[in-house]
């Protein structure tokens, strides 16, 4: 361990190597080969040194977060920084200007831009699947060990609902008399929860990769049920390892709860059921925090840049393609 | 102003944060990424401020004089502005001011030449593959 500098860091190094030894066994269901425990280790090293270094030392330029000193990039006088454009400390300072732990709020308006992230799914509340569910999971392995090759957002497919509640880089809720809207910022895209009374289709006559929404207001509560999903968009990416996805059936249905706690916080509950897949419904619930100096941009997803992006960093050279 | 050396930091902390922070990175995995910290000093021939990431790819002399060309992967433009304060033109401007050379810490390496790239993979689907005979 020619890395280590001090006995605690080495002891560090050397637990979270062999956490991550054990994390891959029940990942891959294998024992790791020399590549693996190499990439581990040095992966485990450079991470305790890294925190070590956060922590104990103001000097160490790198363990710097970056603060009201980088300048806010805006478009101009007028304009606002979108969700991802600001760092931590321009959100905080916004947040404080705008009192949102003591302002004003109607519970019934849930308008605004919320986080810069959206809420990941619960895996401590991810349901068993079914035989066929498990089915399913397994043909969205990664046919790559170095990324997932079957992940549709590689080239830019439409990530669909819920997959873009969970992983949006910030959305905006707009009510209007018979409707609202979800404008997200990845993929720019948007979708609407219609507000008039009108009832889920019961066949949907095509399906929609963010699915058919309605929605009604129980007390403070918005309550919004969806279905109609095209199947061939995930659920979420599953974070533990990166080689799957969790999908879903068109028989999915999400129901959803939206509650605003204060000015600046939204509570969300998302409900995944689709029985032939898991066995009881997913829920997941969370907080999106308003942004009060942020407004959507523009982070489109390109086909041609992705495929781009692909074969110059993500693709081995002989995989990669001219297209 | 940003300091001179800010820009490489900014580079480094924003290519190691995806790693530690994995939300922002779900279109690959950890697997690609060096875990050693480089330092390259080299000639910037490509500069990509696009989504989902920008790239920085630049010529790097090896001992024998061969040129290995390295990719530096950045966060995505959004998060430069956030985190850097950068926008495109003002990384232009960075590399311009250093005449398009460049130190750069803590990359993966794309390149070497493509026989290096494909003898690499090859080891690595001939690992894989005595690994999948092993389980059987």
């Amino acid at each position: 361990m020619t890395a280590c500098r001090g006995a605690k860091i080495c002891d560090a190094v050397q637990e979270l190597e062999f956490f991550l030894l054990e994390y891959y066994r029940l990942l891959w269901c294998g024992q790791p080969d020399e590549r693996a425990v190499e990439e581990m280790r040095t992966f485990a090293t450079f991470s305790i040194v890294f925190f070590a270094a956060l922590l104990g030392s103001g000097r160490v330029e790198l363990a710097q977060k970056p603060g009201l000193e980088v300048p806010l990039v805006t478009p101009g006088p007028g304009w606002k920084s979108c969700p991802r454009c600001e760092n931590e400390a321009h959100v905080a300072e916004d947040r404080r200007k705008a009192n949102v732990d003591t302002h004003p709020f109607d519970p019934h308006d849930i308008s605004g831009v919320w986080g810069d992230n959206g809420i990941e799914l619960d895996l401590k509340t991810l349901p068993p699947f079914t035989p066929y569910g498990q089915k399913l999971y397994d043909a969205t392995k990664s046919d790559s060990p170095e990324w997932n090759s079957k992940d549709p957002m590689n080239i830019c497919d439409p990530l669909g609902y819920p997959r873009v509640f969970a992983y949006n880089y910030g959305m905006e809720f707009i009510q209007l008399p018979d409707r609202a809207l979800q404008f997200f910022e990845l993929s720019h895209t948007w979708r609407t929860i219609w507000t008039d009374g009108r009832k889920l289709p019961a066949n949907p006559p095509i399906l929609r990769y963010m699915g058919y929404s309605v929605g009604h207001w129980e007390g403070d509560t918005f309550m919004v049920e969806a279905n109609g999903f095209e199947d061939r968009s995930w659920v979420s990416e599953d974070r533990r390892g990166r080689r799957h996805g969790f999908p879903h059936t068109s028989e999915m249905r999400v129901v959803e709860s939206y509650k605003r706690l204060d000015y600046g916080r939204l509570q969300a509950t998302l409900t995944v059921i689709d029985p032939k897949v898991y066995t009881q419904p997913w829920v997941t619930t969370g907080i999106a925090t308003l942004r009060p100096n942020a407004e959507i941009g523009e982070y489109m997803c390109v086909p041609s840049d992705s495929i781009d992006f692909n074969n110059k960093n993500t693709l081995p050279a002989d995989a990669a393609t001219t297209k | 102003m940003l300091r001179p050396t800010l820009l490489i930091t900014v580079m480094v902390a924003l290519v190691a944060f995806p790693i530690l922070n994995t939300p922002v990175v779900a279109h690959h995995g950890t697997a690609l990424w060096s875990a050693n910290e480089i330092t390259l000093k080299g000639t910037v021939v490509e500069y990509v401020w696009r989504n989902p990431h920008a790239l920085v790819i630049w010529d790097v002399k090896d001992d024998k004089g061969n040129v290995v060309q390295w990719t530096g992967e950045l966060a995505s433009p959004e998060t430069l502005m956030g985190d850097g304060g950068m926008t495109k033109n003002s990384v232009i401007d960075q590399i311009k001011r250093a005449d398009g050379t460049m130190v750069l810490r803590w990359s993966r390496q794309a390149g070497g030449t493509d026989e290096e790239r494909a003898a690499r993979d090859r080891a690595r689907e001939a690992r894989d593959a005595e690994g999948n005979k092993a389980k059987n």
